[in-house]
């Protein structure tokens, strides 16, 4: 409520002095109150004596009257707005009593009538709010003031727009002060009664001469379009927050107080463009949007002139997909979804949220409101016939993930077809209106030397402090880490490869020379047009066609490794898929867990199928891997698969000239997408669940490999070493901490800090393209020593109501 | 007090006061500036662009007008005595205060009001005001304005006399009116008992506060101190007003809790941690380790109580006090409790009439009030009166 507009003013201040020109709601008991206002409370008996009145004070305290302003005359108001040209082009604030009147004196210049010449004239549009309204209301108020008085100045240059305007309304507070000095036959001089008389009211009717009061803002409002401008302005702030009004018919102005936009929505959930920011901040690529509104219509509402950029973004809109994707698929830089992200966010047109997934869980927000009674009970039944959105909220009261609870019949009664469509529906309904949250599972290694941590901080120590540790700590040898970098999207900025490029796709030539810090493991949907869009450029530059077939021929000889990286890869995926999506819960085993194993390199740039190939030649202890392999149950790979691999060994300095192909191979082979899509095509198509898809990224860079390698031979030693002597002496009573390959995953994680709590599962996975499997059984092992909590993403759970 | 005074300074959103002034509207030369501490700190110029918001129009007389331009913010309650006695048969002035553009103000509105009407008392009674003023250097005034300024600014109080009059300056904070405080909740002091000065309180809060332990709830403290419990919330939400206390949520076994991302900060802050291991810590000896109050708080989450936590764990073996590790994970916001509400669902004529006869205790559950409020009300157990609903078809819970 309070962030609601009371009162709009138009104030003009020239040679000829102040003037309120316009102002709305112009209420007609104005005058009277006002006047009683100054005697304080009225009492008929007591005796009015002026020694009383000052001995006993009653001092106004509210100039608030049933919502509406009260207790100042229209003189006394231009008199206050009309500052000093010391003041002008500046915020100008000033709080009476419970008022806080907020705007932005523009001085421009004006061309009098009668010549040419230009003077400068000041004028004052003024909002008065409530003294309650935060801070940042009032900011935002300012900026509306703001911008209306650069329109005005630019109408008025271009075509005296406000000239024009100011002779009607002045001509209409003559005419109306004319017309009271007629009526009341008052001798007062004329200019006198201008001043004031010429309220909101006239004379007339507090005479009660005449039956139909008659008011100067009236006039003013039939007759002027820049007063009608304005109360457009007041009444869209009052409805809806979003002012769309053309000054003019000509200058646009676009203005949304978000404060107010966010309620459209969700009633009582105030959010403030400061809390958007920040949340921006922490935006990753694996975050995602869900629109508010309908997609069509919002297409429908953008303005003509919008970036292309908007409108695709918008077409392509999925609450499946990351805004990594959504980069991808409509051309666009991550840096720019973001934006646009903040940008639909602050316009109350979206929310950040977790890309909807059937392993998703969810909780029922502490905020949300479940009164028996309550407006959403109906809206969601006219959503969703035969649903009860309360029942559907009692299935969310414990942490399940979204397969578990589209098993048990969504929502009790919503059983039949489209079960999983229609729970995806209804979830993301129940998320629009901020009734559930989304939980993550955090890990926490538990390091021994906690409780004696020497570095003595006070307990408001903030997070940047834990930035600044987890940077200097692990990221050392890292080129890039954007885990505390605050802009997800920073290093594109400093990626000198792509000049203008609007291509994120990982597929461009020179991507293979960036720092791989926003190619990291693409995550895409395994749409049909969307893997042909990437094979295409896939096959423009690099020389596969088909991918094992082809590249296989070439280098039979050289690469067991690569079909172990081939197989593994598309194990992972495929487990990936099948896990996430609950189609079948075949955990494929300590097969997976090899794959990412030993290669510290391998995750600084998020390809673990890059060089696992690389790394599993470097590992001699590796050797087993044939015969993991050798039960995997993959069709396109099968027959490959069987291969040995212990005879590359000694390959492994020669490889590496070789093994950009290799991993070209390696990496996007025909199948894997083929089957990503078969897996997943028909889910999608009925809008149902569907995990993200880990696609590799085929920027298997020759550069990157090559320098890569001699920059950091990751073995069990060096990758231990970020275990403290205590922590290594606690790892070695776990059991799990005998297999190398577990230990390795660990350390490596661990190393990156992803074991600090602040990253949850998801964004591990996203990160280092690891399955959740293959996480969910490395923290089943070293439980002794990972604590894992579940909480909300601090990112989403922003946008929330105050809990 | 100390304690107040360094957490408002932590919030950072107040500021103290940088100059006090008074104006007054001069016969001839028109408003200006009589008396300034420190001086200088509004200068002339600034003046001149201000002063018709410091000395306004009639109608804004006895407002109190908080004007913020270049940069700072400045607070007064102007004032007009219309007397013969003064030339121009009015003496108008304004007490004003100035802080910074980014200080919240609202605090110091009655502080300035308060002490304008101790100075216009006196200018009514004595002159004092117009005295000073005329007598150029205004060192009373002066020393009493610097005094204002150093005490409200260190102690946030203060305590003036001049000549036979005493006056007592305070500053309280505006806050929005506590909601209401309800019977299953527990208050817990937000300071130590020790900084608590008993006689500033009224006689009923003096007799419940030493049962305000953190553990007792409301109509615990009622049956206690056998004071009437409307009496009891009362005080509390006085008590919860001024920040003394807070309200957390009684402790239960079959309670659940969750972890907040702010979970987090137990894991890097050392200062968090020695107060958290104090603090949970069952016999002051033996302190317990932060490893296994971390695993603690990490294994509250949606779907498991307290009890079975306990079970788990075995806080005893670990030195942790259960009931005070929730206690300070609450209150500092590591964890959260997550209530159970019961819903009625279908709300029927036909089926609450045909739960009348089979229940003695029917009643709907709007989805307003948890189970703790209810077992509050009825004195019966969580566990009791879980059955009783389970048994009704018509009513789900909401876990939120």
């Amino acid at each position: 409520m309070e962030v609601n507009p009371l009162n709009i003013f138009f104030v003009k201040s020239d040679s000829k002095g102040d003037r309120l020109l316009f102002r709305y709601p112009y209420t007609t008991d104005n005058k009277d109150e006002s006047k009683q206002k100054k005697y304080g409370r009225h009492n008929p008996y007591a005796i009015n004596s002026t020694e009383d009145l000052l001995q006993n004070p009653q001092s106004q305290t509210s100039n608030i009257c049933k919502g509406q302003l009260s207790g100042f005359t229209d003189e006394m108001l231009s008199t206050l707005f009309a500052v000093k040209a010391e003041l002008c082009n500046r915020k100008f604030e000033l709080k009476v009593n419970d008022v806080r009147f907020v705007g932005h004196p523009t001085l421009l210049p004006y061309r009098t009538n009668k010549d040419d010449t230009a003077t400068m004239i000041l004028i004052n549009i003024v909002f008065a709010l409530q003294a309650s309204a935060s801070h940042s209301v009032v900011k935002c108020y300012y900026d509306l003031s703001k911008r209306l008085g650069k329109a005005l100045r630019h109408e008025e240059k271009r075509c005296s727009y406000l000239t024009e305007e100011m002779k009607i309304m002045l001509a209409a507070h003559d005419e109306v002060s004319a017309l009271d000095s007629e009526i009341n036959g008052d001798n007062d001089d004329e200019e006198d009664n201008l001043r004031h008389s010429v309220s909101s009211a006239t004379y007339s009717s507090e005479n009660g001469v005449d039956a139909t009061p008659k008011s100067a803002f009236h006039l003013i409002l039939q007759r002027s379009s820049l007063a009608r401008s304005m109360k457009a302005v007041f009444e869209e702030l009052s409805s809806t927050g979003i002012v769309q009004v053309r000054i003019n018919k000509w200058v646009l102005l676009s203005f949304c107080l978000p404060h107010k936009a966010h309620q459209i929505h969700n009633r009582g959930l105030i959010i403030e463009p400061e809390t958007i920011d920040k949340c921006l901040q922490k935006l990753r690529p694996y975050h995602g949007i869900l629109l508010m509104v309908n997609p069509n219509d919002l297409l429908a509402s953008i303005p003509l002139d919008s970036s292309s950029a908007l409108l695709r973004l918008i077409k392509l809109y999925s609450p499946l997909k990351s805004l990594q994707t959504l980069a991808i698929e409509a051309d666009l830089t991550l840096k720019q979804v973001s934006q646009l992200t903040g940008h639909l966010v602050y316009w109350a047109k979206a929310t950040v949220i977790y890309p909807l997934c059937e392993s998703n869980v969810y909780v029922v927000a502490p905020g949300a409101n479940v009164h028996i009674h309550s407006p959403l009970v109906e809206e969601f039944a006219k959503e969703f016939p035969n649903l009860c959105l309360l029942q559907m909220l009692s299935e969310f009261s414990l942490p399940a993930p979204l397969w578990y609870v589209s098993r048990n019949g969504c929502g009790g009664g919503c059983g039949g077809g489209g079960g999983g469509a229609r729970l995806a529906r209804c979830v993301a309904w129940l998320l629009r209106r901020r009734l559930l949250l989304q939980l993550h599972t955090y890990v926490q290694f538990n390091s021994p030397h906690w409780g004696r941590d020497p570095d003595g901080k006070e307990y408001y120590c903030e997070k940047h402090d834990v930035f600044n540790q987890s940077c200097s700590v692990s990221f050392s040898s890292l080129n890039q880490m954007q885990l505390n970098v605050p802009e997800p999207v920073e290093p594109r900025e400093s990626a000198n490869i792509f000049p203008d490029s609007d291509e994120d796709y990982p597929t461009e030539n020179n991507l293979n020379q960036t720092d791989f810090s926003h190619t990291k493991p693409i995550v895409i949907e395994s749409e049909h047009n969307k893997y042909d869009k990437f094979r295409e450029s896939d096959s423009a530059n690099h020389s596969f066609d088909d991918g094992i077939d082809v590249v296989d021929g070439i280098k039979p000889v050289t690469n067991g490794v690569d079909y172990e990286t081939k197989a593994d890869k598309v194990q992972k995926k495929i487990q990936g898929n099948s896990v996430d999506s609950g189609i079948s819960s075949n955990m494929n085993g300590t097969n997976n867990v090899n794959g990412v194993n030993g290669n510290g390199e391998v995750t600084e740039n998020g390809h673990t199928e890059l060089t696992k190939a690389e790394v599993d030649k470097l590992d001699t202890d590796k050797k087993s891997l044939p015969s993991r392999l050798s039960d995997l149950s993959l069709k396109d790979s099968e027959a490959t698969l069987t291969k040995d691999t212990s005879s590359d060994e000694d390959k492994f300095e020669t490889d590496q000239d070789i093994s950009p192909r290799l991993k070209t191979n390696g990496m996007v082979n025909g199948t894997d997408k083929k089957n990503g899509v078969s897996l997943n095509l028909k889910l999608q198509s009925e809008m149902s669940f569907q995990p993200p898809t880990v696609w590799n990224v085929p920027a298997s860079c020759d550069v990157i490999d090559a320098c890569r390698i001699p920059n950091e031979p990751p073995t069990t030693e060096s990758l231990l070493d970020t275990f403290t002597s205590e922590e290594r002496a606690a790892l070695a009573t776990v059991p799990a901490s005998k297999n190398t390959d577990d230990l390795l995953l660990l350390a490596q994680l661990h190393k990156k800090g992803y074991f600090r709590g602040e990253q949850h599962l998801e964004e591990i996975m996203f990160m280092e393209n690891v399955s959740r499997s293959q996480l969910m059984q490395l923290l089943d092992k070293f439980k002794d020593v990972l604590i894992t909590f579940e909480t909300e993403d601090p990112a989403v759970a922003m946008l929330y109501p105050y809990q | 007090m100390d304690g107040k005074v360094k957490y408002y300074e932590g919030c950072g959103q107040e500021g103290p006061i940088r100059c006090i002034f008074l104006c007054e509207f001069h016969p001839t030369a028109g408003p200006k500036i009589t008396c300034q501490v420190p001086e200088n700190y509004i200068s002339k110029d600034i003046f001149d662009t201000v002063s018709h918001y410091i000395i306004p129009k009639v109608q804004l007389q006895r407002c109190t007008l908080t004007v913020t331009l270049l940069g700072s913010k400045i607070l007064g309650f102007p004032v007009r005595i219309d007397n013969k006695k003064y030339a121009r048969n009015a003496y108008y002035f304004n007490l004003c205060f100035v802080c910074d553009a980014w200080a919240r103000t609202v605090h110091l509105e009655p502080l300035v009001k308060k002490l304008t009407e101790y100075l216009l008392s006196m200018e009514l009674e004595t002159e004092w005001l117009s005295k000073q003023s005329l007598s150029g250097e205004a060192k009373a005034l002066g020393g009493v304005m610097r005094q204002v300024m150093q005490d409200i600014n260190s102690r946030r109080m203060c305590t003036l006399t001049v000549g036979t009059t005493t006056t007592h300056l305070t500053v309280v904070r505006v806050n929005s009116d506590p909601t209401p405080v309800k019977d299953h909740q527990v208050p817990v002091f937000l300071y130590s008992r020790q900084s608590f000065v008993a006689d500033q309180w009224d006689l009923t809060t003096n007799q419940i506060l030493p049962y305000i332990d953190g553990f007792n709830h409301v109509s615990k403290i009622a049956a206690l101190t056998d004071v009437e419990i409307s009496l009891v919330r009362a005080c509390i939400q006085n008590l919860v007003y001024y920040g003394v206390v807070t309200l957390v949520p009684i402790f239960q076994y079959c309670a659940v809790y969750s972890a907040t991302p702010k979970l987090r900060q137990l894991t890097r802050c050392a200062g968090l941690q020695r107060q958290c291991v104090e603090f949970c810590a069952r016999s002051p000896r033996q302190h317990p380790k932060v490893s296994d109050i971390f695993r603690m708080y990490a294994g509250m989450s949606y779907g498991s109580t307290i009890r079975d936590l306990c079970r788990r764990m075995k806080p005893q073996d670990l030195a942790i006090n259960e009931r005070k590790l929730v206690l300070f994970g609450i209150l500092e916001g590591l964890i959260r409790r997550v209530y159970k509400f019961p819903i009625t669902l279908h709300n029927d004529d036909t089926a609450s009439i045909l739960s009348d006869h089979s229940q003695p205790l029917v009643r709907t559950y709007n989805g307003l009030v948890c189970l703790d409020e209810l077992c509050c009300q009825s004195g019966l157990t969580a566990l009791q009166i879980e059955e009783q609903l389970e048994r009704d078809s018509n009513v789900v819970f909401i876990v939120k």
